[in-house]
């Protein structure tokens, strides 16, 4: 090749770009929508929503059959841990399209984000714009939702029923995007509660936090619920972990140990609450134990052994694989569902009751849709997705799902406080906490 | 017509044979946001940024057959640079870009060090360090980098015209940057390879002794290589940040380096179209795997597939289609000019029957009187 052929095609090419820089963008529609229709203006402009910016008519009624998107991570390492939940969602429309209680057949789109924001931002484009899906019913992962929040607004597209536990997800200006999980400001609530039942005059508190995003949240909402419940108890240690980091803790229980902390808060990352525990059984240390609520299963504590005896987690969900859930009606009923409808999903699996349960939400929200004057449309989700008031099957009795508009954001503010028994072989019950409508800032 | 057809290197069908080959590329560049929806548009950018990069490490590790782990580490630096002075510090996405190549050639360059005394295994070892210690140090520094929160909110803003309005025209604004790195790119490794460096950097990776004996200065040319390298992975790092507007430390961990790697091999290392081809594959791939299958197995798929292209195409996509474009076109080289082949003393006698040695038609040399007018 001539030493002159690059420039002379990059000069080509730089001019081709340039020409083709005059005239419309390829693939551009006109955005832009109105209603006529004064509930959906009123309740649109209850939410913050502005219809004219929405792509489309957001109020059009859903034909008999339309799409639904859920990002998860299908490969790569968090797969092991979140994949399943795909098979529990998929129950859950299968059984709601096969019962008919719905104008609008659901067909549930899954898409394979590795648990990476950016692939998350990527697949819900193709959601969104080659598979026409009308909202999600999952993004997993806070950060994964965040990166997609601002695509979801700018095409008023709800999304109900993430599992992201993050505090960061109830943000007004996205009144479209509704947690399901348990939030982790819930978690150090009560947390924080217990600790000043149990030690009116105060006590000294180790921390345990994984250097993550739900860990800077648990940070954040620990030092907020001490300082507004007044607590005279304060914190001695502050030890932090990795989220890759596989080897035990020791120097961190060691350190914490050392600091005569007789209270630990706790939020590692998966089956660091395995090591956590453990170690701490090795060294010896038994304070009052509060554990998040993403390590509250039978698989993790079964794998602690006796190390675990006593630790206390929040509980929303009922737990399948624990004794006293296991003959549970509703338990019964879901396994019942997943057994017929999705035959994949494992019964035996948490994370796929979580997946039915992720799915219910955004089940419900369609149902209340369909019976108001917005209809079963986007607009009509989004609404009645911040206007719910249910008791899904799987949370236990005294735990609602409850959104009340941009006043209360949070939808799941209640739990119990649960120990541990070896005995038993699965969470006692303890003392409900309930904190409906107080935990939106 | 008889297959393979022939073309004298430097004819004018072989040089309209080149000009449309450019021409086609062009109109495939300019066509493509008209014929693909915008989501897919976004997803071919991912796959031309992968390929900026993979441009940098096949400068690296193709050409000059230096082994680097660290290569998403660059990418990270240059995206992360990109993502904090646009997001916290408000200045413009050009300048960031140039100060990220500038921190990775300053950081290519330190790294690139050790391969002066190290080579194979060792240096890898070497590169996988800095490729190790990105992650933790983005959130260690979470102030500036926002943790394993990630970072967000960087873009590129289009220039005020109507052909760049709105979300599509924004996903082709940022389509047409990444060509023109993606060009700028392929013609800084072009150039390098084809010049004193890349001779340099040849007879090193063939023969250092010998390389050094003949005057070649190793350590300029390994260190600046390397710096070069990790530029381009920066830039590349640069453009993913504003394409995607989210930065977490996962997404610049080992397995982009994996990836890059992978890309690298599967397209056809120290080819200058293997690393596009490589990326094209290594990010589509697992995209359409999991559109088919909606299920873990689409791993497999994609495990089974880069398997089997390793085996099916040992030298690479790009050596496949080279292999099977010869076998439709066959560009073979101009004879020498008959006083060329006069004047060389050492051609050997022999060589005069060769009919590649003579002009076409031919079949013996022509009279030295036959030489072109003006010819030396």
């Amino acid at each position: 090749m001539s030493k002159r052929t690059p420039l002379v095609a990059l000069a080509a090419t730089l001019a081709t770009l340039a020409i083709a820089g005059c005239g419309a963008a390829p693939g551009s529609t006109e955005g832009g929508s109105s209603s006529d229709n004064p509930a959906a203006a009123a309740a649109a402009q209850g939410l913050g929503i502005d219809l004219a910016a929405c792509p489309g008519d957001v109020t059009t009624v859903f034909g008999p059959q339309e799409k639904v998107g859920l990002t998860l991570p299908l490969t790569g390492g968090p797969a092991s841990a979140f994949a399943t939940l795909g098979p529990g969602a998929l129950a859950a429309f299968e059984q709601a399209n096969a019962t008919a209680d719905l104008p609008t057949k659901f067909e549930l789109v899954q898409k394979d984000d590795q648990f990476q924001p950016d692939k998350t931002l990527a697949a819900a484009q193709g959601l969104i714009q080659q598979d026409g899906v009308v909202g999600f019913s999952g993004v997993t992962g806070t950060a994964n939702a965040l990166a997609i929040r601002d695509l979801l607004k700018e095409d008023c597209i709800p999304a109900l029923g993430l599992p992201a536990g993050g505090t960061v997800i109830n943000d007004p200006a996205y009144p479209g995007i509704v947690q399901t999980t348990v939030p982790f400001t819930l978690d150090a609530r009560v947390w924080v509660e217990d600790v000043n039942r149990r030690f009116p005059d105060g006590t000294g508190i180790a921390t345990f936090i994984g250097n993550t995003e739900s860990g800077k949240d648990y940070t954040a909402d620990i030092a907020k619920w001490m300082e507004r419940t007044g607590s005279k108890s304060r914190i001695v240690a502050t030890e932090s972990i990795e989220a890759t980091d596989a080897a035990a803790p020791s120097s961190a229980i060691t350190t914490m140990r050392n600091s005569g902390a007789q209270v630990l808060f706790a939020a590692p990352t998966g089956a660091q609450c395995v090591s956590m525990m453990t170690e701490m059984a090795n060294q010896g240390w038994k304070p009052i134990t509060y554990l998040t609520t993403n390590c509250a299963s039978t698989a993790f504590f079964s794998a602690a052994g006796p190390a675990g005896e006593g630790v206390l987690t929040v509980q929303a969900f009922k737990d399948v694989n624990s004794p006293r859930f296991k003959n549970d009606p509703d338990v019964q009923a879901v396994r019942a569902a997943m057994e017929k409808y999705s035959p994949s999903a494992d019964p035996d699996n948490t994370t796929a009751y979580g997946g039915f349960t992720y799915a219910s939400v955004f089940l419900e929200a369609a149902r209340e849709a369909a019976k108001s004057d917005l209809g079963l449309s986007r607009l009509g989700l989004i609404v009645a997705g911040r206007h719910l008031d249910f008791h899904p099957p799987m949370f236990i009795d005294g735990v609602d799902f409850t959104t009340d508009g941009l006043e209360d954001m949070v939808p799941v503010e209640a739990g119990e406080l649960n120990p541990w028994s070896v005995a038993e072989g699965g969470f006692v019950q303890g003392t409900l906490y309930d904190f409906e409508g107080q935990l939106t800032d | 017509m008889a297959l393979p057809l022939e073309i004298r290197s430097g004819s004018a069908l072989d040089r309209g044979w080149r000009l449309g080959r450019a021409v086609a590329l062009v109109v495939l560049v300019v066509a493509l946001p008209y014929a693909v929806e915008t989501f897919r548009l976004g997803q071919i950018t991912g796959a031309l940024i992968l390929a900026v990069a993979v441009v940098g490490l096949n400068l690296l590790s193709g050409f000059t057959g230096q082994i680097s782990l660290g290569h998403a580490a660059f990418f990270g630096i240059g995206a992360y640079t990109t993502g904090v002075m646009t997001v916290t510090f408000d200045y413009g996405v050009v300048p960031s870009f140039v100060v990220g190549m500038a921190m990775c050639f300053v950081v290519g360059v330190i790294v690139g060090l050790p391969a002066l005394r190290l080579q194979g295994m060792y240096l890898a070892l070497v590169t996988l360090a800095v490729g190790v210690l990105l992650p933790s140090l983005i959130r260690r520094l979470d102030g500036l980098t926002g943790g394993s929160s990630g970072l967000f909110g960087m873009e590129f803003e289009p220039p005020d015209i109507a052909y760049f309005a709105g979300r599509a025209g924004g996903a082709v604004w940022i389509y047409y940057v990444t060509v023109v790195a993606l060009v700028l790119s392929c013609l800084v490794v072009w150039n390098l390879m084809n010049g004193r460096i890349g001779r340099a950097v040849t007879a090193l990776r063939d023969n250092e002794a010998a390389a050094i004996v003949m005057g070649v200065n190793r350590a300029f040319v390994r260190t600046v290589v390397f710096g070069i390298s990790a530029a381009i992975a920066g830039l590349a790092g640069g453009l993913f940040a504003v394409n995607s507007g989210v930065l977490t430390p996962d997404a610049v961990s080992l397995l982009l380096t994996i990836n890059l790697l992978v890309a690298m091999v599967l397209g056809g290392r120290a080819s200058f179209w293997g690393p596009i081809l490589g990326a094209f594959v290594i990010y589509f791939v697992p995209v359409w795997t999991s559109d088919v299958t909606q299920a873990p197995i689409s791993g497999v798929i994609f495990g089974a597939l880069v398997i089997a292209l390793v085996f099916v195409l040992p030298g690479g996509i790009a050596g496949g289609l080279n292999a099977l474009l010869r076998r439709v076109v066959r560009i073979v080289p101009q004879p020498p000019r008959r006083d060329e082949v006069t004047r060389s003393s050492s051609l050997p006698d022999d060589l005069s029957d060769d009919p590649v040695l003579l002009a076409p038609g031919r079949t013996e040399p022509e009279p030295a009187s036959a030489a072109r007018p003006g010819s030396p």
